[in-house]
């Protein structure tokens, strides 16, 4: 085991010279007979044509900089400006003076002490005269998931007189416009944070957050004679759904969408075989980003299901969904942020 | 670059750096945005190490200074801020740096995953793949401006490009 591990170092350090173009050949040889039998170097690393290349497309991110920047008289402008040190404990001052006037703040609600509220007070301009040091706005994208409203959007008048029918939209053109959730969602619950990559941490790029609304939609099944109804109505007919619940489609927008601020609706239908695979995936509705649609397709591909039953029997089905997709800048709690 | 330096003196000193700022000031500045993710932050860091050259040079005017010293001060300024920004990051205070502060003209996509992807190497690897295939040193030059050894650089660049690949492989 010791000796594996020293030669994949040694294996590494081969390869960091061939990327570097500083490898000889023997160098090489012994690369291509390693991921000859290495099936990870290889998936990971590449050839030796791979590795020049990965490394050939972060020089050439310097070719098309554009970026000139000016320095000026160093020796003048630096009195103005602060240096990185000076700032981030400037930053690290107002960040914790903030937090305690909130903390202050909270644990006594009751009698707001004056001296709170002006230290709050003081500390949001600190804030804000820390502007050009701080840049703007936390920015992620949120993806609701509207599962529920438009999902059953084309169900018949009648069943959704069923449910609470002051807040359901009945006809499908109403439901399209309904896509408008509460910007924030209580913090505490129905907010799960799912991380868009899996495992490895150091392959996590970005998260995102997916807020479930099964929870405070207004279709939700609550009382008990409806409950009953929909277990009835589920022994006859039941639809294709994604299996392992609402999560289970879990669109990845590319970074591409972070920094344009991509905003929309996606509704979306895919077909469903009597065995539970999706075999197409249709946009109902564009979001009016090619990207988005294209990462909601995916994932829903991605997806499996459980068939549309029929008395019991698979039938091929259609399972119909929709994501929208919003730019939150709500830095209010801990939750993770897309990383640009 | 001119070695030989016939004025001595604090006025010497600074026309020595103001020589230096104007040859280097926007390939330097570029190197920390690229490790910093920040423009801002990469201007401070560059007057900074501009500064620090001046006072060496005012201590010992017959030093010379050459671009491998200011890459080496500019990478350890940039490595010990990222060791900031991590620690303040685990405490969750990190303001997030969108794209506008970052100042990638070149807005395709491939730069930014790029710079999406530097993000996640641990500072080492960034100053080592940096100097290397950005910069354009040798992995013995890397090598003399970080303080490690040749083979340390390329271990480092190894282990970088696979962060790197699997990154915009996933992006792609």
């Amino acid at each position: 085991m010791h000796k594996e591990n020293l030669l994949h170092k040694q294996i590494e350090v081969i390869a960091g010279a061939i990327a570097l173009g500083e490898a000889t050949d023997a160098d090489r040889r012994m690369y291509r007979e390693h991921i000859a039998r290495c099936a990870e170097c290889l998936s990971e690393l590449g050839g030796e044509h791979e590795l020049a290349r990965t490394a050939a497309g972060i020089g050439s991110a310097r070719e098309s900089e554009v970026w000139n920047p000016e320095l000026g008289n160093v020796f003048r402008s630096r009195a103005r400006r602060l240096s990185p040190v000076v700032r981030f404990a400037a930053a690290f001052a107002v960040t914790f003076a903030c937090a305690a006037a909130t903390l202050h703040y909270f644990t006594l609600p009751a009698r707001t002490s004056p001296a709170a509220l002006t230290f709050t007070t003081a500390s949001a301009t600190a804030h804000h005269a820390n502007g050009p040091a701080a840049p703007q706005s936390q920015r992620k994208l949120v993806v609701y998931h509207n599962v529920v409203q438009i999902a059953r959007g084309p169900l018949s008048a009648a069943e959704s007189a069923r449910t609470d029918n002051s807040q359901i939209p009945a006809k499908p053109s109403e439901i399209a416009a309904v896509t408008v959730y509460p910007q924030i969602a209580p913090p505490n619950k129905s907010r799960t944070s799912v991380p868009v990559w899996r495992d490895p941490v150091w392959r996590t790029v970005s998260r995102m957050t997916t807020t479930s609304l099964s929870e405070t939609a207004p279709q939700r099944v609550s009382s008990a004679e409806s409950l009953q109804l929909g277990s009835q109505l589920r022994s006859a007919t039941t639809d294709a759904g994604p299996l392992g619940g609402e999560t289970a489609i879990n669109p990845q927008p590319p970074m591409i969408a972070y920094s344009e601020g991509a905003e929309g609706t996606t509704a979306f239908e895919v077909l469903i075989d009597e065995r539970g695979t999706p075999t197409k995936c249709v946009i109902t509705k564009p979001a009016g980003y090619r990207f988005l649609d294209e990462a909601v397709c995916k994932a829903a591909m991605k997806a499996r299901y459980s068939p549309k039953t029929v008395d019991g029997r698979a039938v091929p089905g259609i399972y119909r969904d929709a994501f929208t997709f919003r730019v939150s800048s709500d830095a209010s709690d801990g939750l993770p942020k897309p990383i640009h | 670059m001119e070695q030989v330096y016939l004025v001595t003196g604090t006025s010497a000193a600074q026309s020595r750096v103001e020589a230096l700022v104007r040859e280097h000031q926007t390939k330097l500045a570029r190197y920390v945005r690229r490790m910093v993710g920040d423009a801002d932050v990469a201007l401070d860091i560059a007057q900074d190490v501009f500064f620090s050259a001046y006072r060496t040079l005012q201590r010992e005017p017959e030093r010379p200074l050459t671009a491998g010293w200011l890459y080496k001060t500019a990478t350890n300024t940039a490595i010990s801020y990222l060791r900031r920004k991590k620690i303040l990051r685990f405490m969750s205070l990190d303001r997030e740096h969108d794209v506008r502060s970052l100042r990638i003209d070149e807005r395709s996509a491939a730069s930014i995953d790029l710079q999406a992807a530097m993000r996640r190497l641990p500072a080492e690897q960034a100053a080592a793949i940096m100097l290397t295939s950005y910069a354009g040193y040798s992995s013995q030059e890397a090598a003399a401006i970080l303080g490690t050894s040749a083979d340390a650089i390329r271990q480092r660049v190894c282990r970088a490009l696979r962060t790197l690949r699997a990154v915009m492989m996933e992006n792609a």
